[in-house]
């Protein structure tokens, strides 16, 4: 600011002027590399000294560093072996589905940040706050690692198709953004979901339409049924309740699998809602169960093979088990926050435990655990086998959800009493109370710690090697066991490795900071 | 009624005040705990259809334990609270109808800080009252009217004014339709040239037939619009009067007192 206002004489300074430069932010009259070397290097005794002892030693090793990415590395080890690296030994014959997959989650990207766009731009037009101007130079800012990864990858490429590929995701990405950027705002909820079902058939594609694909459709399905509940006239509310229960009965009676169990619990749900008279919830609620239900159908009666998850690995799985993870871990540690603070001794006891275990032992251990003796506890000699990545999955889900629980728990005492006393006493119930004014408060105050938390998510994944999975770096033993690489290159490896994690971490990051800043606009 | 030293003359003061209309607040012999320290100490009041009744006192005297127990933001330890025929007990059935026919204004003001002024407004009537988005906007916009600040609808809380934050929280009180408002020091936390503002604001609601119950320290405000003074001290009710003869002539010393240190 000082830089700007010393431009102007003071009699200048009329409030109108001032307001403007207030608004304005504040640009700082540009520096010679020789001032600015004074004022930051050399502006005392002892950082001129810290700077003759430190940026000779700095340099030196940028040098060091240098030679050996450009000179001396034999990246070959990574070149000749990307393939591992990004999908270890899936099967060649199935690559159409990791291409199909790539290109469909950038097409459900796109939808996402146009959809966002399109909702920030109605909020702004609605409080008349101007939205923060965006430039190419931010993006870059945000997302220059993940591009320079990209970048490396292409450039150790020796084919066209990654070039190929690469062009697709973009095209895809564009395409999204642009059905979704001017989407009429009554149509938003409806825009969530086709992005959420594009997003799992992208999965499905995969690992086939057995398994959980029906939750996660049904996740996906959400936006949509809630905003649809909302606008049933109410003398159709009371029947769609009945239909759910119906629906819930007709779903056990089939098959008595977890479907049946969650559509048991649902149904007795929607009967106490119905009882209570709160029609839109358990005409809501009804909606998700008949969705879920249907889904569930669907997904049974296409059938789709998909390709085991043993096979799959590199950078491909490391992610999808981290996103798996992140997408379970977070509403479970709601709950076990939650839990934490409950009244209900019960309730209480049992999330204390759980946290204090899972935070009370290694991962590792739980990894191994659930390699060689889970299933014992489980359900020895049934026919649902579970697979060493389902485990592996669930445990990492399992541990970090103790972490997410604990973070959750700062938010939530960082919420204001009055908040409390408030929603109280407009009369809200003690469940709405969290889902509408304690929760929302609390996860934003807690973005940072959160992405931090899925962070260690991620790195964590690097564990899985040690159970026989493939993953980003389980690769390393791969490339080290073949004949041309046996004892060499390890550091090129290793390198190459850790900048894959480092960009994709360093990107959640940025993310984060965006996210965080975005959503403070309400707390001024 | 039975253990009352001090208070008599209160009772005495407000068993004939009332007869005038039906009876929309009642509290009997209310005592409350914190630890071992007592709070309020055989609490006795009524508040009739469409009174104002204003609770003075020194801080620490437990005006606002009283108001805060009407609606259950603390429970009382003995004693009973009736609320338009509905007593307070530990049915939540009974505290959510309470909750419902009750509006309260915070010192603090409590907005919802991630929520819009207009969704501020209308969550309750949304979620509680189930009305339909459409009406219960309107209803807010009403309101918002009301108290002078439609402009402001869809910005966020923190970008209003002490003030005007103040006034919506008077709005989203109302637009459960309560039959009682509760004010809990409203003016305290407000820099002084919004207070007048905001007690424009509740003199308007009162002239509107409202039923209410003001904690404040605001003396002339308290003179203009309340039917009947209450004055607290020490967790009692010590003096009970219309503003005109509380004001000019109290009758407990310890009321004399507080007048002339704050007068």
């Amino acid at each position: 600011m000082s830089g700007a206002e010393r431009t102007l004489p003071p009699e200048m300074m009329t409030g109108e002027i001032a307001e403007a430069l207030a608004s304005r932010p504040a640009r700082r009259p540009a520096r010679s590399p020789q001032e600015w070397a004074k004022q930051n290097l050399f502006n005392s005794v002892m950082n001129t000294i810290i700077t003759i002892v430190v940026g000779p030693i700095a340099l030196y090793l940028l040098y060091r560093f240098s030679r050996f990415v450009l000179v001396t590395g034999q990246w070959n080890a990574v070149r000749s072996n990307l393939e591992l690296f990004m999908v270890s030994q899936y099967p060649r014959g199935e690559r159409w589905r990791l291409v199909s997959q790539l290109i469909l989650a950038a097409g459900a990207i796109g939808m996402a940040v146009g959809l966002n766009g399109r909702r920030a731009r109605i909020v702004a037009d609605q409080t008349g706050q101007p939205l923060p101007s965006r430039s190419w130079r931010m993006y870059l800012g945000s997302y220059w690692s993940i591009i320079l990864f990209v970048g490396v990858l292409l450039g150790f490429s020796r084919t066209a198709g990654p070039f190929l590929l690469v062009g697709a995701c973009l095209a895809a990405g564009v395409v999204g953004y642009a059905l979704t950027r001017g989407l009429p705002a009554a149509l938003i909820p409806y825009g969530w979901t086709v992005t959420g079902l594009v997003a799992v058939a992208s999965f499905q594609i995969l690992s086939g339409t057995g398994g959980w694909a029906w939750f996660f459709t049904t996740l996906a399905l959400i936006p949509a049924l809630s905003t649809l509940a909302r606008s049933l006239p109410a003398a159709v509310r009371l029947p769609i309740a009945g239909a759910g229960i119906a629906v819930g009965v007709a779903t056990l009676a089939l098959r008595w699998g977890p479907v049946g169990w969650v559509a048991g619990l649902v149904a007795v749900y929607i009967v106490v809602t119905v009882l209570s008279g709160d029609r839109i919830d358990a005409a809501r609620t009804s909606l998700f169960m008949v969705g879920g239900g249907a889904a569930y159908l669907v997904s049974d009666a296409i059938g789709h093979e998909g390709v085991d998850w043993t096979r799959w690995g590199g950078l491909h799985l490391t992610i999808v088990v981290a996103a798996t993870a992140t997408i379970l871990a977070l509403p479970l540690g709601i709950l076990l926050a939650l839990g934490r603070r409950s009244k209900l001794p019960a309730i209480k006891l049992m999330s204390v435990l759980y946290i204090e275990f899972f935070r009370g032992v290694p991962l590792i251990s739980l990894l191994l655990a659930s390699a060689f003796f889970f299933t014992f506890f489980l359900d020895p000699g049934s026919d649902t086998q579970l697979s060493t990545m389902t485990r592996a999955t669930v445990a990492i889900t399992l541990f970090s959800a103790a972490y997410v629980a604990e973070v959750v728990r700062g938010g939530l005492a960082a919420v204001s009493k009055g908040q409390v006393e408030a929603g109280q006493a407009l009369g809200l119930s003690p469940a709405k109370l969290n889902r509408l004014i304690v929760l929302p408060q609390a996860l934003r105050a807690v973005i940072p710690a959160m992405v931090g938390q899925f962070i260690s998510l991620l790195k964590d994944t690097s564990l899985l090697g040690i159970i026989a999975i493939n993953e980003f770096l389980g690769v390393r033993g791969l490339v080290h066991g073949q004949n041309e690489f046996r004892g060499v290159a390890i550091a090129e490896v290793l390198v190459f490795v850790a900048f894959g994690y480092w960009a994709l971490t360093y990107t959640m990051s940025r993310e984060s900071q965006r996210l965080e800043r975005r959503l403070g606009i309400g707390d001024r | 009624m039975t253990n009352t030293p001090t208070s008599t003359t209160a009772i005495n003061a407000d068993a004939t005040q009332i007869a005038t209309s039906e009876v929309m607040i009642e509290l009997a012999g209310v005592d409350k705990f914190f630890g071992d320290f007592q709070a309020l100490n055989n609490i006795n009041m009524r508040v009739g259809k469409q009174e104002v009744v204003v609770v003075i006192g020194p801080s620490g005297s437990g005006k606002s334990t009283v108001i805060r127990c009407i609606n259950r933001l603390e429970e009382h330890d003995a004693g009973r609270i009736i609320v338009d025929g509905i007593e307070l007990t530990d049915d939540v059935r009974n505290i959510a109808e309470i909750r419902r026919e009750t509006g309260m204004v915070f010192q603090s003001f409590n907005l919802f800080p991630h929520l819009t002024v207009l969704d501020n407004i209308t969550l309750a009537p949304r979620q509680v009252r189930k009305l339909p988005k459409a009406e219960a906007e309107a209803n807010a916009m009403q309101l918002l009217e009301r108290v002078k600040i439609p402009q402001q609808a869809r910005k966020f809380p923190g970008q209003l004014s002490g003030g005007q934050q103040q006034r919506v929280a008077i709005a989203r009180a109302l637009a459960m339709r309560p039959k009682v408002v509760l004010f809990d020091e409203p003016t305290s936390a407000l820099d002084p040239e919004m207070v007048k503002e905001v007690l424009d604001t509740i003199v308007d609601l009162a002239s509107d037939g409202m039923t209410m119950i003001v904690v404040t320290h605001e003396m002339g405000f308290a003179r203009e619009v309340a039917d009947r003074v209450v004055f607290m001290a020490d967790g009692q009710i010590v003096e009970v009067g219309p503003p005109e003869h509380f004001f000019t002539n109290p009758q407990e010393a310890r009321t004399q007192l507080f007048l002339s240190q704050i007068l």
